[in-house]
């Protein structure tokens, strides 16, 4: 048995995949909205998308191990930003799992083609890590919910098309068990998008208000009252699809920062060259971890690599910024100047266009992954999901 | 990349848990540690473990042995590491195993090999010299009026003692140290020893020739099970620290309830989860492409290296005055722990190796 080698199927999809992405792979600024849009439905038609997705939706029906090995393909050709990344790997994972048939039918091929683009409306003001606080209220009226309240820390929510929404639908039954899950457009009247500018200056996530928005019953998904469950699967999906699209992400900064500490002028000091040695050490760990555990990854232990991921890619960060020295600072020695994937982003307005090389930078990178410890979920909440889920210990 | 366990690997995975258990306990442990006749039990464990085969699990067949790989080896010894077994399955079944097949010429694999793997001889091996550090190139290239070797693992109780000597340039040797005195280092480990071993120049009988490389790829091997133990020890660490915290209250709930014990807890664990890949990892390089075997190998061990101190520390601080007494066992896996930190390089040797490949120094 071999551990280290593709099986020959294996083999021959890698070998398809490669040259495919060496012809194919644009290069594209990641503000550039219709472009990404255009390189998601190119990637789609020919094959490369929903990997792991059911045929009949889209998909291509393949294994974890296809998808492995798209990660590290992709990684290694470095293409550009996945922009509809929340219906990717949030939303439409979380309605294979749980939507009926129709919503599959109708919802997952345009999230694979990007036509329509997803966003994810849990947290609210004063429902973050608790989010069984939320009160955003949907009022039966007939055949549709009447929707009222404010989403916030909604990514990508300035280009959504679509919001996958938690909401109250009994306010008097014990707070989990009021919630229920819905599907609702974003263009229906009386939902809002505000920009949030965030530490990096761009708005990458906004709020986003229902005022009275009336939302089909047809567009809930599961039964009524039943969203919690429903929103404890979508996070299970969501810290696994991030797991593995790490891959991509740390390979692709790890390289960076072997350019960036390649193209020094002056060598490491010996205490540099143990960190970028250390960050070796980590990404390699790390990305294998995710293949070792591909099997548990859609349960509780997705925490376990998202909280590593989330403190390696910070340190990564931290050591790509430093290798600037006392250049550190300035945006003018922006250290890497490939398109940026820390996250994709959009909501150009706090950020000019002609800002774009900031946008690649390493103090960008370092900015940005402040949020790695705080976005699907903090490190201290899973760090309690580990201890109590995993290791089984006591709640309070 | 495939980390799954075959049939067989769960077997031998499951089979050495439930004999430790029983042969290894605690109670025997201590015994070997604490009572006059604790040779005996140490004795006793080693003659069963060679019942199993396990000496012999790297040994290729032509010598009698299993032919197993790095990879089953792996899975053992995350078993050995856990049940704190004494030195000798390391320094007899894969240190010396290796680089009697490494090293030795034909004839002397022929003669030693087939007792190695049945548990009949014990061999060790030297190779660390004052001032040579874990670098096989930094050895001396010539042998005084006697070699002195350091950090030779469990050769008080070997009845073969092995020394890995460079003979100038790329070439290297491999010996046996015939009247060779050996000085116990008194070791913070007390469950595994360690000697500094003197051999006259002239008392070496060299078994075969080779090169530094051939000797780092020993060393290599090495790493990658002492790493397998360390992930072990670690992983029982945390589960006598889980059964402790949930039973043991104070303020009238188990302190497993309070974060910030849950937190200690859960980074033990991420700690593992990572340190295991390395050691799997690795295990499987060394199998199928043991031309990327040094840096996988210290992959796997700067990441043991950092677990198992870790974990070791965390385990005590979280049984708090109890996780400080001698009666508990959570003292002897930081030892172990700290001890092996510095076996076959440290954290910082084995980062600057890796430095190096990537070209950055």
């Amino acid at each position: 048995m071999t551990r280290l080698q593709d099986t020959p199927a294996e083999a021959a999809f890698r070998e398809r995949l490669r040259a495919w992405l060496e012809a194919n792979t644009p290069s594209i600024g990641k503000h550039d909205v219709d472009a990404l849009k255009a390189w998601q439905r190119t990637l789609h038609e020919a094959g490369w998308l929903g990997l792991t997705w059911p045929a009949e939706y889209g998909g291509q029906g393949l294994g974890f191990r296809e998808q492995a090995i798209f990660n590290e393909e992709a990684a290694r050709a470095r293409i550009p930003p996945s922009i509809n990344n929340i219906g990717l790997m949030i939303a439409g994972p979380a309605l294979i799992a749980v939507g009926s048939e129709a919503h599959k039918k109708r919802y997952l091929p345009k999230i694979l083609s990007a036509q329509e683009i997803w966003c994810q409306g849990f947290s609210e003001p004063n429902a973050g890590s608790d989010l069984a606080a939320l009160q955003t209220r949907a009022v039966d009226d007939g055949d549709d919910y009447v929707i009222t309240g404010q989403k916030i820390w909604t990514s990508n929510s300035l280009i959504a098309d679509y919001i996958w929404l938690l909401v109250r639908t009994d306010p008097d039954a014990p707070r989990h068990k009021g919630i229920t899950a819905l599907v609702v457009d974003m263009k229906s009247p009386g939902v809002t998008v505000k920009p949030l500018r965030q530490i990096t200056g761009e708005a990458e996530f906004g709020e986003v208000f229902f005022d009275e928005v009336r939302v089909p019953k047809a567009n809930r998904v599961g039964a009524e009252n039943d969203g919690w469950i429903i929103g404890m699967k979508t996070f299970t999906r969501e810290r696994a699809n991030i797991s593995v699209a790490l891959s991509v992400r740390l390979q692709q900064q790890f390289d960076r920062l072997l350019d960036t500490v390649r193209d020094r002028d002056v060598p490491l000091d010996p205490q540099q060259a143990r960190d970028v040695a250390q960050a070796y050490v980590d990404s390699e760990c790390l990305t294998l971890t995710c293949e070792r555990m591909a099997d548990r990854l859609f349960g509780f232990e997705s925490s376990v690599v998202k909280v590593a991921w989330a403190e390696m890619n910070q340190r990564l960060q931290r050591i790509g910024l430093s290798t600037l020295g006392p250049d550190a600072p300035l945006l003018s020695a922006g250290g890497f100047d490939q398109v940026d994937d820390t996250t994709a982003t959009f909501g150009t307005e706090a950020l000019a266009e002609d800002d774009e090389s900031y946008a690649k930078s390493w103090q960008f990178g370092y900015l940005r992954a402040r949020a790695n410890s705080i976005e699907g979920g903090t490190s201290e909440i899973l760090r309690s999901v580990i201890a109590e889920r995993v290791l089984g210990l006591p709640r309070k | 990349m495939d980390f799954s366990l075959n049939e067989e690997q769960v077997l031998l995975r499951d089979s050495a848990r439930e004999f430790l258990g029983q042969e290894w306990p605690s109670a025997e442990l201590r015994r070997m540690l604490d009572a006059a006749d604790g040779a005996v039990a140490a004795g006793a464990l080693w003659s069963k473990m060679s019942d199993l085969g396990w000496p012999g699990l790297l040994v290729s067949e032509d010598y009698d042995g299993l032919g197993l790989g790095m990879f089953d080896l792996a899975v053992l010894m995350e078993e050995t590491g856990a049940a704190l077994i004494p030195g000798t399955l390391h320094a007899s079944g894969l240190l010396a195993a290796s680089a009697l097949e490494a090293l030795a010429d034909e004839d002397s694999c022929q003669k030693y090999l087939p007792d190695i793997a049945e548990g009949k001889l014990k061999a060790t091996v030297g190779i660390y010299e004052p001032g040579s550090g874990w670098t096989p190139m930094m050895l001396a290239p010539e042998a005084g009026a006697a070699v002195t070797k350091r950090y030779v693992p469990d050769a008080a109780g070997a009845d073969l003692i092995l020394f890995v000597n460079r003979t100038g340039g790329n070439g290297a040797q491999i010996a046996i140290a015939h009247e060779s005195q050996a000085e116990d280092l008194n070791s913070i480990d007390v469950t595994r020893s360690l000697c500094q071993v003197t051999c006259p120049a002239d008392k070496l009988e060299v078994l075969g020739e080779g090169t530094i490389a051939d000797v780092q790829a020993v060393i290599d091997r090495a790493t990658i099970g002492l790493s397998a133990e360390l992930i072990g020890g670690s992983a029982r660490v945390l589960d006598m620290t889980v059964e402790y915290v949930k039973n043991r209250k104070q303020f009238g709930r188990a302190v497993g309830t309070f974060q910030a014990v849950q937190h200690k807890a859960a980074d033990m664990l991420i700690g593992i989860e990572k340190g295991r890949t390395g050691v799997y990892y690795a295990a499987a390089v060394a199998d199928e492409r043991p031309d990327d075997l040094a840096r996988a190998a210290s992959v796997a061990k700067a990441t043991a290296n950092q677990t198992a101190v870790s974990v070791g520390e965390l385990g005590i601080q979280l049984h708090g005055g109890l996780g400080f007494t001698w009666e508990q066992d959570l003292h002897l896996y930081l030892k172990r722990a700290k001890a092996a930190e510095f076996t076959y390089g440290d954290t910082r040797w084995h980062l600057d190796r890796i430095a190096h490949g990537l070209g950055l120094s």
